[in-house]
């Protein structure tokens, strides 16, 4: 294996998909993974030097549950999943509504169209008239779509509402706007920064790393957690960079409580500090504080209220309720608590307008139903991840326990492994409640690329509904932001979105490019 | 007609003289899904002069490269594309490949 090549990111966390994802670009590095799981043996390789690789795979499912985890008791990973499911649910029935109207092509994405001032679309038809040929001749019609600006979508109010009465026109135009709207929500929250710079999601790594290095010193030793812990210490990626001013703020908490040890060996005894800095920073309440709530801005004010206080013995107190409680009056954020209570209330909420969206729905049913199956799951474990987090924080925030006493009670998500450049025959494969999203066959054997386990199987109600139903509306979701949004979706499902969009449609897909 | 090619950050920056016109040359910022691993990405967005000089510089950059494989990602009016190099690819698998999304 040629060490040049590699990398330490061997997984992905998408609320278009409810669960993990990891992905393996070589046989050999899915071999690697394969013998790590189907192996019973705590593999410590203490004194021995392991690969960067070996190290990395032996711990991606560490790093990317806990990413699921923290996308369940985050304010801003709930008010995330919400939009997307939104977007989706109103942007499927727009392109629904899309078959019925005039015009020969689809501008993708609609956002930007939506956006786009009369003088605008003229030019970019004129570069598709230039540029791609019209079968019938002419020229290239969009569907007749209002020019909205962006002031326009900050006065917009989310509602439920009986369209069957409505003309097509009408019906594409509402359900246009509301998908439009929770695309441009998604986008505000998502790109907010901080003084530091850095986007929201590179803060949901930090925990994630952190619960990495500890879960790599517990099964593969102290060898391969400094070699982690190397890569963290000197990588130029952004979140290795976040990380590390995490570090520095916990090693300025930890310093105050073994003034006789030295930098370097706190390095270690300080991840339980950047693992308290780093939920915190995961709970502002959306709902009352909006953008202030985001982990980038929670961040700046704890960093300006710690380098003041961090001498107060209020911040080197071991219980985490204590400690966040004097967080938050510090930064003069609503109360972690409080945070989470109305993060509940904003769930149930969320559940009754989805009842009630499919009370009134008039065309297909599978989306109301998926939406509402994949809702009912995330709330559900939203409500015992929370109710955990409430009664015991330390099952987050403290890693020995949160790795060995709390995962055997949290939901475990779905599983997905998506081969990269290469298949591997399903006869090899097993698992719980496993499904194949692709299948090849070749000389009479059948082989996938991509596949699907769901190891929280015995946890979930009604886990092969919630299975079918994650997947589904995954795909819808990568159909809406193809057709809707700027948001990239993986290169081997494009030629498909593209093909169910025009198929819905029933009208040429033409890219605004730039 | 307009392009938009995302890949290696020295791969990309070698097809500018292909543009007759750009509009914006930069690193991409949202990465995550693109399948580029941790390497530095980068995006150029304009007027393409014309395919054949695209293929050319293509392959010549190619040759240049020591990784395995190169990854570029095109997008244009008519769809996204990932394009996987490999080290002796022809300019006729490019062409092939590169054909469902420019018209020639």
């Amino acid at each position: 294996m040629n060490e040049e090549v590699t990398q330490w990111d061997f997984g992905g966390f998408n609320p278009r998909f409810l669960g993990v994802s990891l992905r393996f670009g070589s046989p050999a590095t899915y071999k690697v993974f394969r013998q790590y799981l189907e192996s019973d043996e705590v593999s410590t390789a203490l004194g021995q030097e392991a690969s960067r690789v070996e190290i990395a795979i032996r711990s991606v499912l560490d790093h990317e549950i806990r990413h699921y985890h923290d996308s369940l008791i985050s304010p801003y990973g709930a008010i995330a999943f919400r939009h997307r499911l939104e977007a989706m649910v109103d942007g499927m029935q727009a392109l629904n509504c899309a078959r019925d109207l005039k015009g020969t092509c689809v501008p993708s994405p609609l956002l930007r169209w939506v956006l786009m001032n009369e003088e605008g679309r003229a030019l970019q038809l004129r570069e598709w008239n230039s540029a791609v040929p019209c079968p019938q001749g002419g020229v290239w019609v969009p569907p007749g779509i209002p020019h909205r600006t962006q002031e326009y979508f900050y006065d917009w109010e989310p509602r439920v509402a009986d369209t069957s009465g409505l003309p097509t026109e009408r019906q594409f135009e509402l359900f246009l706007d509301a998908a439009v709207h929770a695309y441009l929500d998604l986008s505000v929250m998502t790109s907010t920064k901080g003084a530091t710079g850095f986007l929201p999601c590179h803060f949901f790594e930090v925990t994630a790393l952190t619960s990495q290095v500890q879960a790599i010193l517990q099964s593969q030793g102290l060898m391969p957690a400094l070699e982690f812990l190397r890569f963290l210490l000197d990588s130029p990626l952004p979140y290795a960079d976040l990380w590390r001013r995490f570090l520095q703020l916990g090693l300025l908490v930890e310093k105050q409580k073994r003034a006789d040890v030295d930098e370097g060996s706190l390095v270690l005894a300080a991840l339980p500090d950047v693992m308290n800095l780093g939920v915190w920073c995961l709970l502002g309440s959306y709902e009352r504080e909006r953008l202030e709530a985001s982990p980038a801005k929670r961040f700046d004010r704890l960093l300006r209220f710690l380098v003041e206080d961090y001498k107060n013995p209020m911040n080197h107190t071991t219980v985490i309720e204590d400690l966040w409680a004097h967080w938050d009056q510090g930064t003069g954020v609503i109360a972690w608590k409080d945070s989470l209570k109305s993060l509940l209330v904003y769930g149930e909420r969320g559940l009754r307008r989805i009842a009630t969206l499919k009370r009134e729905w008039g065309g297909d049913m599978s989306v109301p139903r998926h939406a509402e199956t994949v809702l009912e799951t995330y709330t559900e474990e939203q409500r015992s991840v929370v109710g955990y987090l409430l009664e015991s924080p330390e099952l987050f925030a403290d890693l020995n326990i949160y790795l060995n006493q709390a995962q055997g009670r949290l939901p475990i998500p779905l599983l997905r492994v998506e081969l990269d450049g290469f298949c591997i025959p399903i006869s090899t494969i097993s698992g719980p409640n496993l499904r194949y999203v692709t299948r090849f066959e070749h000389e009479g054997e059948t082989y996938t690329n991509r596949y699907v386990i769901d190891p929280g199987v015995l946890q979930r109600s009604k886990a092969d509904d919630f299975m079918d139903a994650a997947l589904r509306v995954e795909s819808m979701a990568q159909w809406c932001d193809a057709a809707l949004a700027n948001l990239s979706i993986p290169w081997e499902t494009q030629v498909a979105a593209r093909a169910g969009l025009e198929d819905i449609t029933g009208k040429r897909l033409l890219m605004i490019v730039g | 007609m307009r392009v938009s090619i995302t890949g290696e950050k020295d791969f990309v920056d070698s097809l500018r003289p292909t543009f007759e016109l750009i509009d914006r040359q930069g690193p991409e910022p949202d990465v995550t899904e693109l399948h580029f691993g941790l390497v530095e990405v980068s995006v150029i967005v304009g007027i393409l002069s014309g395919i054949s000089k695209l293929l050319e510089f293509i392959q010549a950059q190619r040759s240049k490269s020591n990784s395995e494989i190169q990854r570029l990602q095109v997008t244009t009016a008519l769809g996204t594309m990932l394009l996987e190099l490999k080290k002796d690819v022809s300019a006729e698998e490019l062409q092939e490949q590169l054909s469902k999304i420019i018209v020639t």
